[in-house]
């Protein structure tokens, strides 16, 4: 049996005060599920600032970048705190971004491991000596030891690097043991804009020009086949001109400065077997 | 996830009855039913929250979550002190019980730290570990898995009563373990 009321607005409202107080709640209870913080989950604090905790069993992020060309390397600061690679002989300069804002105190561990060691068997290493430069991009300062050259074998290399004003200003101080005492400010890395010709024969001899910026500084060299130093004809800050090495294939040409080295030009080889028709002639 | 409590506060019928009409009572059912659908949603969402939600005053324990771009003021690691060592052998280290761990060692003898319960491979953890000798007789101590960074290696002696404080490190729960020597000889 149907009920039939003469006088609705009683319940009309009190249905309607019902949804509304709902949809209150639930408006409510969304902006706690948004901004509240989730034991069970990944939680992005945007820098706002957690006071007075007390930390106990924790860990950090990792950020493993594997096996890192020559130049510069770049590391993220926000894909955590400890940043791993493999380096080999040769100059790298690590170059930190995306520091946390003005005014926080914030600390990387870098450890660069020596790549000649790396083993395809797990667990096992290779004992293999590398000799790397390393020096880090910005206004840096070192502490204690003023080290840049390591050599090492399968012990990695360590760096505590550390900043409170979002990079303008970095501190570097070295954990592992090297020598060398050119770890400082470092003046613009060299690069390369053009190389012409960018084949030749693989006798070697050709001469190459390359433009770019920054062929300044000591020790300027012109690297191909990987270790050796090509004949600098002649060289400006914007222009180096060289005469190519013997070798085969396609490889990467890169000037290295005593500020570190630069992007790399690919040279293409071309055999120099001589060819004769009367070779393929059978009689 | 934002709630869902109005998928069902909104089903609520908020002009019934209508007026001279012989409402059926399903109609107050079905709001009745509306409304408790929509709390117990609501209870729901709220026990969740308040169950995995982090509590100012109480210990939080994340779990291995992940906490990005938090900026720490004022504060602290929990720090445990150890027992007093008077034998030769092991010292057991565990990473969950703090990340500061002091002992004093009887000189003499030669110890060697075991840290143990390390955090998940691919996580970076990191404790210090003070050992003050009781005499400046000649006190051992070496590290398990561990490789000191540095021109010295393990096992290391020391003849001083001033703490010895490491730096200790592993990124892959424990199996390799690095060190550096935050107090000198």
């Amino acid at each position: 049996m149907g009920a039939d009321v003469s006088n609705c607005h009683e319940f009309h409202s009190n249905f309607s005060k019902i949804q509304s107080s709902l949809s209150i709640a639930s408006n409510e209870i969304t902006d706690l599920q948004l901004k509240a913080v989730k034991l069970t989950e990944t939680n992005d604090f945007g820098y706002n600032i957690i006071k007075r905790p007390v930390l106990q069993n924790c860990s950090q992020a990792i950020n493993d970048l594997g096996v890192v060309s020559v130049g510069i390397v770049n590391l993220d600061y926000t894909q955590g705190s400890y940043q791993k690679c493999l380096i080999e002989d040769g100059y790298y300069t690590f170059n930190i971004k995306n520091w946390p804002p003005n005014n926080t105190y914030s600390r990387l561990r870098l450890e660069a491991g020596n790549n000649a060691t790396v083993s395809l068997v797990e667990g096992a290493t290779t004992s293999s000596t590398s000799t790397c430069y390393i020096n880090f991009s910005g206004n840096v300062t070192y502490v204690s030891t003023d080290t840049s050259v390591f050599s090492f074998d399968t012990t990695p290399l360590f760096w505590d690097i550390w900043t409170i004003d979002n990079g303008e200003n970095i501190f570097v101080k070295p954990l592992s043991a090297g020598s060398g005492t050119n770890a400082v400010v470092l003046g613009p890395l060299p690069t390369i804009t053009n190389m012409s010709p960018d084949t030749g024969p693989d006798t070697g001899g050709t001469t190459i020009t390359l433009v770019g910026t920054n062929f300044t500084g000591t020790s300027v060299a012109v690297i191909m086949n990987g270790t050796n130093n090509c004949t600098i004809s002649s060289r400006t800050n914007t222009q180096i001109t060289f005469i190519t090495e013997p070798g085969s294939g396609v490889t990467p040409v890169i000037v290295r400065t005593s500020n570190g080295s630069s992007n790399s030009k690919l040279f293409s080889y071309y055999s120099t077997v001589a060819w004769s028709p009367l070779n393929d002639i059978q009689f | 996830m934002p709630s869902t409590v109005t998928e069902y506060s909104s089903q609520i019928d908020i002009n019934y009855p209508e007026v001279g009409k012989d409402n059926d009572t399903q109609g107050f059912r079905s709001n009745f039913s509306s409304i408790q659908a929509a709390l117990l949603i609501a209870s729901h969402e709220i026990t969740d929250l308040q169950e995995n939600g982090f509590k100012l005053t109480e210990t939080n324990d994340f779990n291995y979550g992940i906490i990005k771009s938090a900026v720490l003021q004022n504060s602290s690691e929990v720090a445990r002190q150890g027992d007093r060592l008077t034998t030769s052998g092991y010292i057991t280290v565990d990473y969950t019980l703090g990340s500061y761990h002091r002992f004093t060692a009887t000189s003499q003898l030669s110890y060697s730290l075991n840290i143990i319960n390390w955090p998940a491979a691919n996580n970076y953890g990191q404790i210090h570990v003070e050992i003050t000798p009781t005499s400046t007789s000649a006190t051992t101590i070496s590290l398990v898995n561990g490789t000191l960074i540095g021109t010295r290696s393990f096992p290391l002696t020391y003849t001083q009563t001033r703490p010895i404080i490491y730096d200790i490190w592993s990124t892959d729960n424990g199996a390799t373990v690095y060190a550096i020597e935050l107090t000198g000889i």
